[in-house]
């Protein structure tokens, strides 16, 4: 199962929680174990406080501000300014005072693998990014909204609020053990003012908590699962968005025929998801279903599309991909028996027709992309037309493609009229998949995802 | 009345036994396919779509081959269709043309005195073999 941000930020939760009622029902055996334990509370708020700025835009709260914010007033409702007060109220803690332990490198507790998974998220994320913060991929721009970037600090700002309250359980389980006033005063000295901040951190966060955010967002990676059709078939979609995404960046690979294939999967994505669904595909209706119009749609764009002559060969590694989307969603949905729809909604028929849906979903995307793709393509002046297929209409628009074709030039650049036919065919397509949002198969949600809810008071019942 | 069977009539008559002519008997029927499967159901305008990229395909490998071949060929649209489709007879015409491609690739590959050029006929004719026992496959 691909590991999404909402699952690692969901079994960070589930670490620190479990840590905290090792402290609390079991207390420490020695002085060892609860100097190990205070160094694994610093690494884990260490860990907190990068996963943080890593979400706050450190491109604008800069480090520079960190100073004017304690003149600062109205600190109270700008969350960098909380959060750089927050930042500051913890101290050093990579490099800490002499007096705060560090873990020994074999100590094991819950806290140091939340810390793990929190650097684990933040890596995860950090892969749809390059060096100086451009897109690698087609997540990348939700990764880089502030305003989801904020909601998911609401859950890392709850995980704070509950490490930072866990200071005088640590400081009770180190009394009982022994360990002078003095000491555990320095370990863990007041922080009342950081918690109110912290809290205060979730609160302004929590207010751009809406949906699921970044939870959803996996690594940007593209394996495929093969042997399970369903798993496969949004693999390889995903693929293909993610190959489509690139090609729609400043370098395409200049083939008319790459765009071909992928309106082609178009059409066989909606019509097999339409006769899976039962609809009549066979005869003329006069009311289409939006599945065949939009399959008639990609139809009517895969001929234009193949009017034109581009210097690119078709790009090997998606042809394999549309290739092999077309043999499975042949077996999920054939066309030459009568889908049952929703008739019998069982789990497969459900898993099914969410896989077909989803692929449809993604090639009204990827049309999307390719439009801007065959865009760049006609601007660069690459992409020709034999002169015959230009229409008397097109001709007596363009005077030089007129003179092409009466002086026996057999290729000539594609007219702007010409491109126009091509461009609304894609609009049509953008029209039909209207609906479409951003999008992610059943499988890739983050399922194991934990709410910080788990606290459960029974559990903390009986405590030491 | 113009047919698309008068046109491919023409075709026919006009093309030699070479590359150039296995070019203009592809483009002909590659355009025409698809042509038909825009006035077909979507059902059977897609089966007669994949088989219109099938010979696409085999005309592009054509023109890899030998690049100077539709510079010289002759490219001939059959022209739209009328609105009521009568599928066996357009179908027919398409059978026609792609047998006629075929005729001239099975020619070419005994003519070629070359045996690494000689697998380029077989594999083009084994395409245009599925494309054609796909648009049979819609008529009956």
């Amino acid at each position: 199962m691909t590991a999404t941000y909402g699952d690692l930020v969901g079994k960070a939760g589930v670490d620190i929680h479990t840590g905290l009622l090792h402290v609390m029902r079991r207390g420490f055996v020695d002085q060892r174990q609860a100097q190990n334990t205070v160094g694994a509370y610093y690494d884990l708020i260490a860990a907190l406080r990068a996963h943080t700025w890593w979400l706050i835009d450190p491109a604008r709260a800069r480090h520079a501000e960190l100073d004017q914010v304690r003149k600062h007033k109205a600190v109270h409702d700008d969350l960098d300014m909380v959060a750089a007060v927050v930042f500051a109220g913890y101290g050093p803690l990579r490099e800490r005072p002499a007096w705060l332990p560090y873990p020994e490198a074999d100590f094991d507790h819950p806290w140091r693998d939340a810390a793990d998974k929190l650097g684990a998220a933040t890596d995860l994320l950090d892969t749809h990014l390059g060096p100086h913060r451009e897109s690698r991929s087609e997540q990348a721009d939700t990764v880089l909204d502030p305003h989801q970037r904020r909601g998911a600090l609401a859950f890392i700002a709850q995980l704070t609020s509950l490490v930072m309250s866990a200071d005088s359980t640590i400081g009770t389980a180190c009394r009982h053990r022994d360990i002078p006033w003095q000491i555990v005063n320095k370990w863990l000295p007041d922080r009342d003012k950081t918690k109110a901040f912290v809290y205060r951190m979730y609160e302004l966060a929590a207010k751009h908590d809406d949906g699921r955010g970044l939870r959803d967002i996996a690594v940007n990676l593209h394996p495929v699962r093969e042997g399970d059709p369903i798993l496969e078939l949004g693999d390889r979609m995903l693929r293909l968005r993610h190959t489509a995404w690139e090609l729609a960046g400043a370098n395409p690979d200049y083939s008319a025929v790459t765009l071909h294939d992928l309106a082609g999967l178009g059409m066989t994505a909606n019509l097999h998801t339409a006769a899976a669904h039962g609809i009549d595909v066979t005869t003329h209706t006069p009311a289409p279903h939006r599945l065949v119009t939009t399959a008639r749609a990609f139809l009517q764009l895969t001929t234009d599309l193949r009017d034109y002559v581009a210097p690119g060969p078709p790009d090997p590694a998606i042809r394999t991909d549309v290739l092999a989307a077309c043999r499975l969603l042949a077996e999920l949905a054939p066309t030459d028996r009568p889908g049952r729809g929703l008739r019998f909604p069982d789990t497969q028929t459900r898993e099914t027709l969410s896989a077909l849906h989803g692929a449809c979903d993604v090639m009204g995307q990827i049309a999307r992309m390719n439009r801007v793709t065959f865009s760049t393509l006609a601007n660069s002046g690459l992409i020709h037309i034999p002169a015959r297929l230009l229409s008397g209409e097109i001709l007596s628009d363009n005077p030089d493609a007129a003179q092409a074709k009466l002086s026996g030039t057999q290729r000539v650049v594609a007219p702007p009229a010409r491109v126009r036919q091509t461009v609304q065919l894609y609009e049509a397509i953008g029209e039909a998949t209207g609906h479409v949002g951003p999008y992610q198969p059943a499988p890739v949600h983050a399922a194991d995802y934990d709410h910080p809810a788990l606290f459960r008071r029974a559990e903390f019942e009986g405590r030491p | 009345m113009y047919t698309w069977f008068k046109g491919a009539a023409a075709v026919l008559e006009h093309t030699a036994v070479d590359w150039d002519g296995v070019w203009s008997l592809l483009f002909a029927a590659g355009k025409a396919a698809f042509r038909l499967s825009l006035q077909l159901p979507i059902g059977v305008g897609a089966e007669l779509a994949y088989a219109a990229m099938d010979i696409c395909e085999a005309r592009d490998e054509v023109a890899w081959v030998h690049p100077e071949v539709p510079m010289t060929a002759i490219a001939v649209d059959l022209g739209p269709l009328e609105p009521a489709v009568d599928l066996p007879a357009t179908a027919a015409v398409l059978v026609r043309l792609l047998d006629a491609a075929l005729d001239r690739l099975s020619l070419l590959q005994e003519v070629d005195p070359d045996p690494d050029a000689r697998s380029l006929p077989r594999q083009l004719a084994s395409k245009l073999r599925s494309a054609r026992e796909a648009i049979t496959g819609l008529v009956r």
